[in-house]
């Protein structure tokens, strides 16, 4: 990998050394073979796979199949490694040091970390290659949200197998009409919430309120929907944006959120998964998550509830709503000298027969266009297959920004979103805070 | 003439800590994303953006606060230990019993003292119970959770200390004790006169090693309130807030290798300080016995 000019430390004292901070997570305890990519041309030699699972879950299961059938269709053998917690450093380190795999595979979120580190590259011939018996590349076969998604200024990143969303999450069985007459607005959201907590005496939202980013999601949603996608990431990068009308108005529709005092008893102080367990028992009725929440809440969940999510409700009647998108994918090592054959094992890996698996499988959104959702989150899949306005969670921020995220805005949306801080206190300290970081 | 017999020892650790530390010192002049990234020399930006950093300059006064008032906390459980340990029946298991917390991971104790103090959890049900509501506290929430974790360190730490110093209580001559009872000492008195002079030295001792551990907090941290997010303001620690820029953040953001570097040294010169106060304060005559 090239050094910068200025690196007066050799690569193999790089090696050596560590550093004092780094050393426990450089290549710490790997017990990987790391696996020189001098293949040749002998194209049968295995092609080496990190995976970001742990053995035994469902995707590991899935794509443990995948090789199987690969291997006994092509004679082409895939060496994984099932490495789970840590498996981007340690990708990262083994391709920066000529090493690692072929292929790894993680989510959309790290896009910006593998490039930084050269670990991802031109990733166009993968995605123009045809996926085996359909007469089609795997580009496609993805909805164009999901192609934009995974795409950075560089073009695209990894190919995608999962997607997930975030969206409002309630109980069919007690709003048996939400789904079919949503909402018109937040407000009237609000409204109804209000009017549950009247007839039950029971706080109607649940919010695991020691999870920070889950927090956000309120007040992100509510940017999205004033301001559109990039409203909450122009925040980080100028001090003058937090002044927007738009974001005033998604503050205080906030604000009248937590007047209304909605979420379950000391919320700010409930360790997570408390409150989306108690949400699966039938002790709330909503909760605004992701696309994971019932399949992770699955063992808690009363034999009544009935878990459904759909789309964020506009602020303004009418406006469409921006459907945020994140996904799961894999992606090839730019130096590998296997392009062609890593480029045929994904379209492999990409077949309508596993998409569809990754719904019945890991009760996950699959990527592709024509694979169907799990029942609970049909909703979303056709909105990511027929929204024109996407965004990346919370507008990506959180790792093109991610001190400004860690350090000014998620302290503060916690003390807003917990009731110390009101509208203008918030975006004063916002825009104080952003302007010291930024003169940095 | 001992030179090839030093060596091997000198290699090893030349090579394995004396390599390293330099490294991660230089490292703190640069701007560094890991392998792979481009290599920037900053000179001291990483210091100056820390020290003007009021996110970091709280971090800094959340581990010298944590440090400070668990460490007197230990401090007086063991002054505890030593006064009744001594000659209460049964008092090796009592030893055994209050050492366990310290072998368990500092990951797991977090885990669940954090469960117990839950809005619902087992703490508030009792003071429900005991019908002291007005004492039931949202204990995770941001305000609260410092002083919380603060409780379960210092639970999980004693142990240790404890056994250290009572091993040192035990080296004193019972005979010591016994004249003492004649002159009609009372316990307090036998503590103040006997057992303190004579462990002072593990005292000292011991207080070097809290310190070193107390700066390095962070699992219990992580445990208490990093397992699904990013640790709040109020409760990070100088090793939380290296460890958030070593990865970037739980989101996958870039790695700030050179600031989480700049954390580090700043972390050793703290230490070093720390153990040189603690060193001048508990220097004395050595007794004669």
């Amino acid at each position: 990998m090239p050094q910068h000019p200025t690196a007066a430390l050799s690569r193999r004292s790089l090696l050596m050394a560590g550093g004092a901070v780094a050393t426990t997570f450089l290549l710490a305890g790997c017990g990987t073979n790391l696996q020189s990519t001098s293949a040749g041309s002998a194209s049968k030699a295995p092609l080496v796979y990190w995976g970001k699972w742990a053995a035994g879950t469902p995707q590991a299961k899935l794509f443990n199949s995948i090789i199987k059938d690969y291997a006994a269709k092509t004679g082409q053998k895939v060496t994984v490694q099932w490495i789970g917690n840590g498996e981007e450093t340690q990708v990262k380190n083994a391709i920066a040091t000529g090493s690692g795999p072929d292929i790894y595979d993680s989510s959309i979120d790290h896009t910006a970390e593998f490039r930084a580190a050269g670990a991802l590259g031109d990733m166009s011939a993968i995605f123009d290659t045809e996926i085996p018996g359909e007469g089609k590349t795997i580009k496609q076969v993805l909805p164009k949200s999901v192609l934009k998604a995974i795409s950075d200024k560089k073009g695209y990143g990894f190919v995608p197998h999962s997607v997930f969303s975030e969206g409002l999450w309630y109980d069919a069985a007690v709003d048996t009409d939400f789904g079919t007459n949503p909402p018109a607005t937040f407000d009237d959201f609000l409204d109804h919430a209000k009017q549950s907590k009247a007839s039950t005496g029971k706080q109607p939202i649940a919010l695991d309120g020691t999870v920070n980013s889950y927090n956000a999601f309120w007040i992100f949603q509510l940017m999205l929907a004033t301001g559109g996608p990039g409203t909450l990431a122009s925040l980080s990068t100028s001090a003058s944006a937090w002044d927007k009308p738009a974001v005033r108005k998604a503050a205080e529709e906030l604000q009248k959120l937590v007047a209304d005092d909605l979420f379950q008893k000391d919320y700010m102080a409930t360790k997570y998964p408390d409150a989306q367990n108690a949400w699966a028992r039938g002790e709330q009725l909503y909760n605004l998550n992701g696309t994971w929440l019932a399949s992770e809440t699955a063992s808690s969940r009363s034999s009544t509830q009935k878990p459904k999510v759909m789309a964020f409700p506009p602020v303004t009647a009418g406006k469409p709503s921006v459907v945020t998108v994140g996904a799961l994918g894999w992606a090839a090592n730019p130096n590998s000298k296997k392009q062609a054959q890593i480029a045929q094992f994904l379209a492999f890996a990409m077949q309508k027969k596993y998409g569809d698996r990754i719904a019945t499988d890991a009760d996950n959104i699959p990527a592709r266009a024509d694979s169907p959702a799990p029942a609970a989150l049909a909703g979303l899949k056709k909105s990511i297959g027929s929204t024109t306005t996407i965004s990346l969670d919370f507008d990506g921020v959180a790792t093109t920004a991610a001190q400004w995220w860690n350090d000014v805005f998620l302290p503060l949306d916690d003390k807003f979103i917990g009731g110390s801080l009101n509208v203008d206190q918030f975006l004063a300290q916002g825009k104080a805070q952003t302007a010291a970081l930024l003169s940095k | 003439m001992y030179m090839p017999l030093l060596l091997p020892a000198l290699i090893v650790y030349v090579v394995l800590f004396i390599v390293p530390a330099l490294y991660g010192m230089t490292l703190s002049f640069a701007s560094w994303a890991g392998l792979g990234s481009a290599f920037h020399w900053v000179g001291v930006k990483n210091y100056v953006d820390l020290f003007t950093s009021p996110v970091f300059l709280s971090s800094f006064w959340n581990t010298l606060v944590l440090t400070a008032v668990v460490g007197v906390a230990i401090f007086l459980v063991s002054c505890g230990a030593m006064i009744v340990l001594r000659s209460t029946k049964g008092h090796s298991f009592i030893r055994s019993a209050v050492f366990v917390p310290y072998i368990i991971s500092p990951i797991a104790i977090g885990l669940s003292v954090s469960f117990l103090f839950n809005p619902k959890g087992m703490i508030n049900t009792l003071l429900g119970l005991l019908g002291l509501d007005g004492l039931q506290r949202p204990w995770l929430a941001p305000e609260n959770i410092l002083q919380v974790i603060m409780v379960g360190l210092t639970w999980s730490a004693a142990g240790f200390y404890v056994v250290l110093l009572m091993s040192a209580v035990d080296a004193i001559p019972a005979s010591l004790y016994e004249s003492a009872q004649i002159e009609g000492a009372n316990l307090l008195q036998q503590f103040r006169h006997i057992t303190l002079p004579l462990t002072r030295d593990m005292i000292s001792v011991a207080a070097v090693l809290w310190v070193i551990a107390g700066i390095k907090t962070f699992e219990i941290i992580i445990a208490f309130t990093g397992t699904a997010g990013t640790p709040p303001l109020e409760a990070r620690s100088l090793a939380v807030e290296q460890y958030l820029r070593v990865t970037g953040g739980p989101a996958g953001g870039i790695p700030q290798l050179g600031s989480a570097a700049a954390i580090g040294v700043i972390m050793t010169a703290i230490t070093v300080v720390l153990i040189l106060l603690s060193r001048r304060i508990s220097r004395r005559e050595a007794l004669e016995m």
